[in-house]
């Protein structure tokens, strides 16, 4: 193995031990590696966005297209910010990006997340699972109506049933949500044992 | 002295959390050194993406969209290595873009664990490279590609390369993969709603729950979720790699989770009773 990659396997070993140091108690230890990490995705940020710059509109420029000079000139606007009397400069390419943000978003939002979903929670299911998500959606949906609830007995008691149940199903997906979160930290913390091992192996064997 | 301290319930209670970190590291760690091949069944999503992949036909362009930063790539590591194998083999052509930043250099480094039979840069597959504007980046390119994309992640302008002189708009696409751990919805309106792409989800298990609405609706042909998808994923092509043994060491993490939870519990409720 070459002197650089063994030193880099090296040194990401021993950041991963800095890093999991914190198990045992935050430490000055923990907090370099902590900076460092920070600092380095910060600086590979900033080169990837400059070399996209570079990429897109130097390539552009040298072909004659002096149309985009328009965007870069507007993302120079962004930094008007940083003195106070020329704020007002950096809101206009700011309210540019909000519009087409959301014009774009809207574009497709209606079709995709509002008439599909809609079609294919109510057409009717073949399977048993289809009909369960349609009564649970429309219990849990209930379960968020606060302007206005039945009077008279029977009438309350089973929309009291249909809270309850829109509640329990919120309590099924969350608990849900937390057993998708604890799969991807354990994930995380096997592909490092993985990394630890196949490294120390390598070096191991030289 | 108070008799209850020395109850093992309330010992039991005041565990240093240490030693659990420690279980569970033990847990993890002995699947790494000696998998154990622990059963896996293949789930409904992940085939379903399997068997759209399959059945294209060769020369097929594949469009594999990335949004995941680094602290979550291993969670998707196997599942992208499982599909480029599965792509490469089928001489499907690949286009990789990025709309993060941390994306084309963790592709990267994936791409130097596939196995590329002998297909080449430019001609089979190009990376290129990283995309700022999310929304607006998806839409631009999918309108235009050749109007947003001058240069490849290594700075060859796209005219040279073979493998674009065919692709103007998202429509040049026979399926979109998303490598996500990020909301899908934009993808969605951009390439989905806007063109009619069929699309493909890898995505870390976190973004499951929120990304079934669009399998139940049709608006994505399969799922390939986080590390387990990845593993059944290998299963399918018959290469199994780093996934399976992922799945292995997650098992054993599950159950000493489950033995924990139950013992937390009969603790809780034996101090309960003791309390009375």
């Amino acid at each position: 193995m070459e002197f650089i990659s063994a030193l880099g396997l090296i040194v990401a070993v021993i950041f991963t031990f800095m890093i999991w140091s914190y198990l045992y108690k935050e430490s000055f230890i923990f907090r370099i590696a902590e900076y460092t990490f920070i600092g380095m995705a910060s600086g590979h940020a900033v080169v990837m966005a400059v070399g996209q710059i570079t990429k897109t509109l130097g390539s552009a420029i040298s072909v004659g297209q002096y149309i985009w000079v328009i965007p870069a000139i507007l993302g120079l606007m962004i930094y008007t910010r940083y003195y106070k009397p020329t704020v007002w400069i950096s809101r206009l390419p700011v309210a540019l990006l909000v519009g087409v943000g959301t014009g774009l978003a809207m574009r497709g939002l209606i079709e995709a997340q509002f008439i599909t979903q809609i079609i294919s929670t109510i057409q009717p299911k073949e399977t048993i699972d289809g009909i369960i998500i349609a009564i649970l959606t429309m219990c849990t949906l209930t379960y968020f109506i606060f302007t206005w609830e039945p009077k008279g007995g029977s009438t309350r008691k089973a929309y009291n049933s249909i809270l309850r149940i829109g509640r329990i199903t919120i309590m099924v997906a969350m608990g849900a949500a937390f057993g998708v979160l604890a799969t991807t930290r354990l994930t995380l913390c096997v592909s490092r044992l993985q990394f630890i091992v196949n490294s120390l192996s390598r070096l191991i064997a030289g | 002295m108070d008799e209850t301290k020395n109850k093992p319930s309330e010992k039991m209670a005041k565990l240093d959390a240490r030693i659990i970190y420690l279980a569970m590291f033990i847990a993890l760690l002995i699947p790494i050194l000696r998998p154990l091949g622990l059963p896996l069944p293949i789930s409904d999503m992940t085939r379903k993406a399997y068997e759209y992949v399959d059945s294209l036909p060769s020369g097929s362009k594949v469009l594999l969209a990335l949004h995941v930063s680094v602290g979550l790539w291993p969670e998707v590591e196997p599942g992208t290595i499982a599909i480029l194998s599965h792509l490469f083999s089928k001489s499907i052509k690949v286009v990789i873009i990025s709309w993060g930043a941390d994306e084309p250099v963790l592709v990267e480094s994936t791409l130097t664990k596939v196995d590329k039979m002998g297909k080449q840069y430019g001609v089979d597959w190009v990376n290129l490279g990283y995309y700022a504007g999310m929304e607006t980046a998806m839409a631009a390119f999918a309108k235009d590609v050749h109007g947003l994309v001058k240069r490849d992640f290594y700075g060859t302008p796209i005219e040279n390369l073979p493998i674009m002189k065919d692709i103007k708009s998202a429509k040049d696409f026979n399926l979109v993969i998303y490598d996500t751990a990020s909301d899908i919805a934009p993808m969605i309106r951009q390439f989905v709603a806007a063109y009619g792409i069929p699309m493909v989800a890898f995505c870390t298990i976190g973004w499951v729950p929120s990304f079934m609405p669009y399998l139940t609706a049709g608006q994505i042909v399969g799922m390939v979720p986080g590390i387990r998808g990845g593993a059944e994923y290998e299963l399918l092509i018959k290469r199994p790699g780093s996934g399976a043994t992922t799945t292995d060491a997650l098992s054993l993490g599950f159950i000493l989770l489950i033995v924990l939870s139950i013992l937390g519990n009969v603790i809780w409720y034996s101090r309960k009773i003791g309390m009375r």
